[in-house]
């Protein structure tokens, strides 16, 4: 026989305890490998939403909001290094909107409708998962092919017909003072053709979430045709089976600047006729040149000139407010024209143009036809009142009041009809009473001289200022210039230096690689395996506890066998390592039937995370997948686990002699050990007790007088609860002490039990310390519950005070703070539900695309959506309530009211930087980003920029992405039209559901979806609060197996007792007084467990009783103690029975 | 005389009180006593009186309070716990009043578990033979496949009695070694001690409550409330007896 064949003999014959060890590591690595396996399902199942989402793209070219040629997907792919037949391209025409059904019954809340070319289906996951035989033909003209969850959701089949509204592009950004802003969607009634499932597409989008996005496809010719945007498209596509993503992104980039011209980017240059031949001049679909247009052509040594045309509501001689006093000429163009850089123009026509507006602050030129219609001449003093873009999307009637440098005929130069952009509603009209500009207008005001005018001489400007004094007056974000003129020759030489000096990036035109960020965003925000396993810790240490004692009762069975080896020159190490041998070998055993059981775990798991629990994942559908790594790993982690439990437990083993451990007396020292000292430590007891209990008794006091955040208030009191656990528990030690020294004579077999406990103090408190350790954190983590505020109003609370929060599919390009804004969408206070909301009030928020960083998205964050708010709005309502924030002066985190930490949004951070706030729990956990930290942005026109988080919110309905000022986001993206998130504060004495009712219905139209704070701040905190219940319930569990543990600690000390049990049983007690002697004995201990870490979540869960009510709050206290109660009384019954089988008497007969 | 294997000078040794305000116990208070090599001596003595610690501290398994034990010219007070272990594997063979086999092994197995923690392979294959031949010695070469729970209580001690002999030590020690067995049993396996130990040319120490077994012995020391009594003392109640 060898070493290894002394281990073997040993688990063979020591089978029957052994079993015991091996179940013990088998659920311990169950639940390890479960947990491992949770976590590898929820990464594999993002990466399945992932791949499902982009299919074989690798790259999109994006141009958000604005809108390219619709060619340039097939120019790029010319641009391309080679024809891959791998390579798809496929160009889009991507709106927002939303979809009903007919009957209006069903709708989804944001819609994306694609209008694809059949190349786009190439791309479909499907195509790399090869599960496709044929691509699936693009939708015919007028009908749609649908995602089967939308499908699903409006109760529709092929040969459903569904309502969709689009959100209608329009080429000039909706906020410009000029936009059409009243045909901002359109409604289309398509037929459904097909059904979209995951692999086919139904799941495609760009934005990181587990929830799929509902996806309406149809024909992209169709809807260019629909939506007036022939031409036109706003991606494209670009998937690459045998390259990199990274690699198709640096050719795409490549390709994309090569293939991009003017056209691309809205602009045409057009050869003017007539007087005006061998000049042409530079115009744009956005009406306003970009500004890196103008900056070109000013640095430019071709000489040019720029021209900035407005319209001009009223020109009057009349004092402004004074109606009726004087003369006014309706609705006019005026044109500011000057010379753009230093380098005079080349041509006498544009050197007459410049003349013609004049020169300096003062010139300001009118044309005879105004200046007979005004009845005024050179040096009179007139009005201009024009409409300005206000910061809440409110048209401002502005005023300028000017003196008339000189009057000019309208002829020549000064009659040139080209001055005037290509308005919308305005230049295509045959005449002026067809006019639909994106202004308000009183077509009641036109006269008839002015419909002359227009017959006669289209928009032909009736006034010129010089560009300066036009740009100070109208310039605005989106450009300053509305044509730029030169000859035809300078304009060429002008077109080559805009193509090297502007890229597409200059242009709103990106190209993102989404293949990487989409595989990135996979991985799993919140680790679901070591969330698992911490939220599993109970159960996975009340296995290791139950294996480390099973296995150390094992050896103290074994203890003369012990005693033996060490007798004959076994050194301690060598004993050691036979065990260890045995041990290892046990682990090995239980952690493959773990690995199989971990598996069935997992399944457990993930079926009550899609049903049950299912707040905690967000309501993602989790698939099972489980890596053969994990498995391993978690076997391994379970052996090791195991194995360091039983060294720390069977310590103490050696710590007896051999010749303790050969004799019959084994436990003696333990018995010596535990008996010496006591008064000592008993003293020591009652002194830690106190301390504790004064502690938790000062914590508590404060706590309850302290006008303190829920949160803290929450945590001090469960702080005070775990002092006064460990009052308990130091109380129990020193009258397990005292029992165990009492001199006064046992006058019954109770204070016989109770003295027995006090034998072994330090058995009998581990029992009881874990016992009511265990109680206590099961019972009052709930304690962490979050709860809505009672009153939604209260301004620092997660609300902000605000009643309800909207999100509107469709931007909102009306003031919904103003009776005009409200007005627009037949919200007047003629009607009653305009009058429901007179005194409600509305901030608006903008906001930028990109990933949710809530709570509810389990993925990456890359790059979370923005918000964006005049923080004044929120600051002056002192909304929500900080926990910390980083002003640019101090570099370590300080509180501030939210009165004045709002402003950090507006306070300068250093160039290229933009302060956001975000919600504490989001940038923490979800953002994985403390305050300081940024993500990197780019804008509109290509450039990088860092939004840096500088302040946090404590809880709040705004989790999920950063708050940002409207005027820095305006700045970096000034296509970013209207508004789509309304926070709405309510009055207390107005109807909220009114408020509900009127704007839900007024707002239907852009989608308006409104839910009530409080039920937002729920769905955020059900979260938080699925976990704890799945903490409480695999808790629970852990504590119910940890039982079993009373159960051995009962079996070791009747072995141990044997004799003295068969000396009671020889002076007369029957079975029935043992058994009753031993239960009484260990029910003491665990009723003091129990006592205590009860009493201590009561204390722990008091702030809870007002929100939550006191019976909610103590019936999972009462049950937890309860289940837990009847539990050890089981096992210490059964383990009694079990022990006293053999007869006591026998005992005696060994000795 | 011939050469002393051990010697132990004035050892005393003290086990903490149980209770507090309770003495420590002195079970050993003093002792001086010499073994010979190739002899064979007695302890005798009431309950209590400290024999069976004597026995252990002569075997390295306890470690005198004060006093030294110099043991075939090793001091095991300058002995760490490993060469204590290394030297009661080598040069100390204990029976026990209670045979403590593994349940789990055999007769055989069991006597070659001293020689398991051999590091040569050589030498614990070496000694598969010779514990054949001492079980053949001991009449129980057809029980050697058997386990304990197999063997009589005697055929169990005297296994346990090959077992102390597997290593040839020089010092073998017998704590109660019949006190758990028959009359007949008894006298069989203290015939096989001393027969054994002077085949094998070991020094035989014995802790015992039969004068008949002491008798076996070359020499009877008696152990009385920690104190040795004078060798004349023991040979007088050799008489007595």
């Amino acid at each position: 026989m060898t070493f290894t064949g002394l281990v073997l003999r040993n688990l063979r014959y020591f089978w029957r305890s052994h079993v015991g060890v091996i179940l013990g590591v088998a659920v311990a690595t169950a639940v390890i490998v479960g947990a491992l396996a949770v976590g590898d399902s929820v990464r594999a199942s993002l990466s399945d939403i992932a791949h499902r989402r982009i299919g074989a793209i690798d790259v999109a070219v994006l141009s958000g909001d604005r809108f390219f040629r619709d060619d340039l997907g097939r120019r790029i792919e010319r641009s391309l290094p080679s024809t891959e037949t791998s390579r798809t391209v496929a160009t889009t025409l991507d709106v927002r909107g939303f979809c009903k059904t007919t009957s209006g019954e069903a709708r989804s809340a944001i819609a994306n409708v694609h209008g694809i070319e059949a190349s786009f289906y190439r791309l479909a996951p499907s195509v790399r998962a090869r599960s496709l035989q044929q691509d699936r033909a693009a939708p015919s003209s007028g009908k749609c092919h649908v995602d089967v969850h939308l499908a699903k959701r409006l109760g529709i089949e092929v040969g459903s017909t569904i309502l969709v509204r689009v959100e209608r592009p329009s080429a000039m950004p909706r906020d410009m003072v000029m936009a059409t802003i009243d045909d901002v969607s359109l409604a289309l009634r398509i037929e459904v053709e097909a059904l979209l499932g995951d692999d086919e597409f139904g799941r495609f989008g760009l934005v990181a979430s587990q929830v799929p996005q509902s996806n309406v496809f149809v024909a992209l010719d169709w809807l260019q045709r629909e939506l007036d945007m022939q031409g036109r498209a706003n991606a494209v596509y670009i998937g690459d089976e045998r390259l990199a993503a990274s690699d198709v992104e640096r050719q795409a980039q490549q390709a994309l600047e090569a293939a991009f011209d003017l056209e691309d980017a809205g602009l045409h240059v057009e050869q003017l006729a007539g007087d005006q031949t061998g000049l042409a001049e530079l115009r744009g679909r956005r009406v306003f040149l970009d500004t890196a247009i103008m900056d070109v052509a000013r640095e430019a040594q071709s000489p040019s000139i720029g021209i900035l045309t407005y319209f001009v509501n009223e020109i009057t001689t009349a004092v402004s407010g004074a109606a009726g006093d004087g003369r006014s000429t309706p609705y006019s163009l005026v044109s500011a024209i000057g010379t753009l850089g230093a380098v005079p123009p080349s041509d006498t026509r544009l050197e007459q143009l410049v003349a013609l507006a004049g020169a300096g602050p003062d010139a300001f030129v009118i044309n005879d036809w105004l200046a007979h219609d005004l009845e005024i001449q050179k040096g009179a003093e007139i009005e201009l009142a024009y409409y300005v873009m206000g910061n809440e999307l409110e048209l401002r009637t502005a005023r300028t009041r000017v003196r008339v440098s000189d009057v000019v005929t309208l002829s020549g130069v000064a009659a040139d009809r080209t001055l005037m952009p290509d308005f919308p509603g305005l230049s295509d009209k045959g005449n002026c009473r067809d006019w639909e500009p994106g202004i308000p207008i009183d077509l009641d005001r036109i006269r008839d001289t002015d419909e002359r005018y227009w017959d006669d001489h289209r928009g032909t400007p009736k006034a010129f200022l010089p560009l300066e004094r036009g740009r100070e007056l109208w310039g605005n974000r989106f450009g300053s210039l509305t044509a730029i003129r030169a000859t035809s020759s300078d304009m060429s030489r002008l077109v080559d230096a805009w193509k090297t000096r502007l890229g597409p990036r200059d242009f709103g035109v990106t190209v993102r690689d989404v293949r990487t960020p989409a595989l990135a965003s996979s991985t799993s925000a919140t680790d679901f395996g070591g969330l698992f396993a911490g939220l599993s810790f109970f159960l996975i240490v009340a296995a290791l506890l139950l294996t480390a004692l099973l296995f150390v009762f094992g050896i103290e069975q074994r203890k003369s066998e012990i005693g033996t080896l060490l007798a004959i020159g076994y050194r301690v190490r060598d004993v050691r390592w036979v065990l260890r041998l045995e041990a290892l070998v046990l682990a090995g055993l239980g952690s493959v039937l773990g690995a199989g059981l971990g598996i069935l775990y997992t399944r457990l798991v993930l079926s009550a995370l899609t049903t049950i629990w299912s707040d905690a994942v967000a309501s993602a559908s989790i698939r099972f997948g489980v890596s053969p790594g994990s498995v391993v790993i978690g076997a391994f982690a379970s052996i090791l686990v195991s194995l360091l439990a039983i060294a720390f437990v069977s310590r103490r083993v050696f710590a007896e002699s051999a010749t303790e451990l050969l004799s019959s007396r084994a436990g003696a020292g333990d018995d010596r050990r535990s008996l010496t000292n006591v008064g000592n430590n008993a003293d020591r007891s009652n002194l830690y007790g106190i301390v504790a209990g004064s502690a938790g008794l000062i914590i508590v006091v404060v706590a309850s007088t302290s006008e303190l955040p829920a949160v803290a208030r929450a945590g001090a009191f469960f702080g005070g609860g775990a002092c006064f656990l460990m009052a308990g528990v130091f109380v129990v030690r020193a009258w397990l002490g005292q029992t165990g020294r009492a001199t006064r004579p046992v006058r019954s077999t109770f204070e016989l039990a109770l003295r027995n406990a006090g034998r072994r103090r330090g058995r009998s408190l581990a029992a009881t310390g874990l016992i009511a350790a265990g109680t206590f954190l099961v019972a009052a983590i709930q304690s962490q519950r979050l709860e809505a505020p009672g009153d939604v109003r209260q301004r620092d609370s997660g609300t902000g005070g605000f009643v309800f929060l909207g999100e509107s599919t469709l931007p909102v390009l009306r003031d919904l703070g103003s009776a005009a804004g409200l007005a627009a969408f037949g919200l007047t206070n003629d009607s009653v539900e305009g009058r429901a909301l007179e005194r409600a009030e509305i901030v608006p928020l903008r906001v930028r695309e990109g990933d949710d960083a809530s709570c509810l998205n389990l993925g990456e964050t890359r790059a979370p959506q923005l918000f964006a708010v005049r923080a004044e709005l929120l600051a002056e309502r002192r909304a929500f309530r900080f926990a910390s924030v980083l002003t640019p002066e101090k570099a370590t985190p300080t509180n501030e009211t939210a009165d004045s930490a709002w402003s950090l949004l507006d306070a300068d951070y250093g160039p290229g930087v933009v302060p956001a706030i975000g919600d504490a729990a989001s940038v923490t956990w979800t953002m994985k980003k403390s305050l300081g930290d940024g993500y990197d942005y780019v804008d509109e026109f290509g450039q990088r920029y860092e939004v840096r988080i500088v302040g946090t919110l404590e809880g709040s309905i705004l989790q999920g992405a950063l708050i940002v000022s409207e005027a820095r986001f305006l700045r970096r993206y000034p296509s970013a039209s209207g508004y789509r998130m309304f926070l709405v504060d309510v009055p207390e004495v107005t109807d909220d559901a009114a408020v509900h009712r009127a704007l839900t219905n007024g707002l239907e139209d852009v989608g308006l979806q409104l839910t009530s704070t409080k039920d937002r701040l729920a769905a955020l905190d059900s979260v938080q609060n699925t976990y704890l219940v799945i903490f409480q319930i695999l808790g629970g569990l852990g504590l119910l197996l940890g039982s079993a543990g009373l159960g051995l600690v009962v079996l070791r000390n009747i072995l141990e007792r044997r004799a003295e049990l068969g000396l009671l049983a020889a002076v007369g007690y029957t079975p029935g007084d043992l058994r009753r002697l031993v239960v009484r004995e260990h029910a003491a201990l665990l009723g003091a467990g129990l006592v205590c870490g009860g009493a201590a979540a009561i204390i722990a869960l008091v702030p809870t009783f007002g929100s939550r009510g006191g019976i909610p709050v103590l019936l999972p206290v009462v049950v937890i103690v309860a289940v837990l109660g009847a539990s050890g009384v089981l096992w210490v019954v059964l383990a009694t029975r079990a022990a006293m089988r053999a007869a006591p008497l026998a005992a005696l007969r060994d000795e | 005389m011939p050469d002393v294997l051990a010697r132990l000078t004035g050892v005393t040794k003290r086990f903490g009180a149980l209770a507090p305000g309770v003495d420590d116990t002195e079970v050993l208070r003093g002792v001086d006593l010499s073994v010979a090599a190739g002899t064979s001596t007695a302890i005798v003595g009431p309950s209590g009186s400290g024999k069976s610690t004597l026995l252990h501290i002569l075997g390295g398994l306890l470690e005198p309070t004060s006093g030294s034990v110099v043991v075939d010219g090793i001091d095991l007070a300058q002995q760490s716990a490993d060469e204590r272990a290394a030297f009661r594997n080598r040069r100390v063979g204990f029976v026990f009043q209670s045979h403590h086999l593994l349940p789990q092994c055999s007769a055989l197995e069991n006597v070659l578990i001293p020689t398991l923690i051999d590091k040569s392979r050589a030498e614990r294959e070496a000694a598969i033979p010779r514990a054949k031949s001492l079980l053949e010695r001991v009449g129980l070469a057809s029980r050697a496949d058997h386990r304990p729970s197999e063997l009589s209580g005697g055929e169990c001690q005297r296994v346990a009695v090959v077992r102390a002999l597997i290593r040839e030590p020089a010092l073998l020690l017998a704590d109660e070694p019949t006190g758990s067995l028959d009359a007949e049993a008894s006298k069989a396996v203290g015939e096989l001690l001393v027969e054994m130990a002077k085949a094998h040319g070991a020094c035989l120490v014995t802790v015992t409550h039969s004068m008949q077994l002491a008798k076996r012995m070359d020499r009877i020391v008696e152990l009385n409330d920690g104190r040795l009594i004078p060798s004349e003392s023991a040979a007088r109640i050799d008489t007595d007896r």
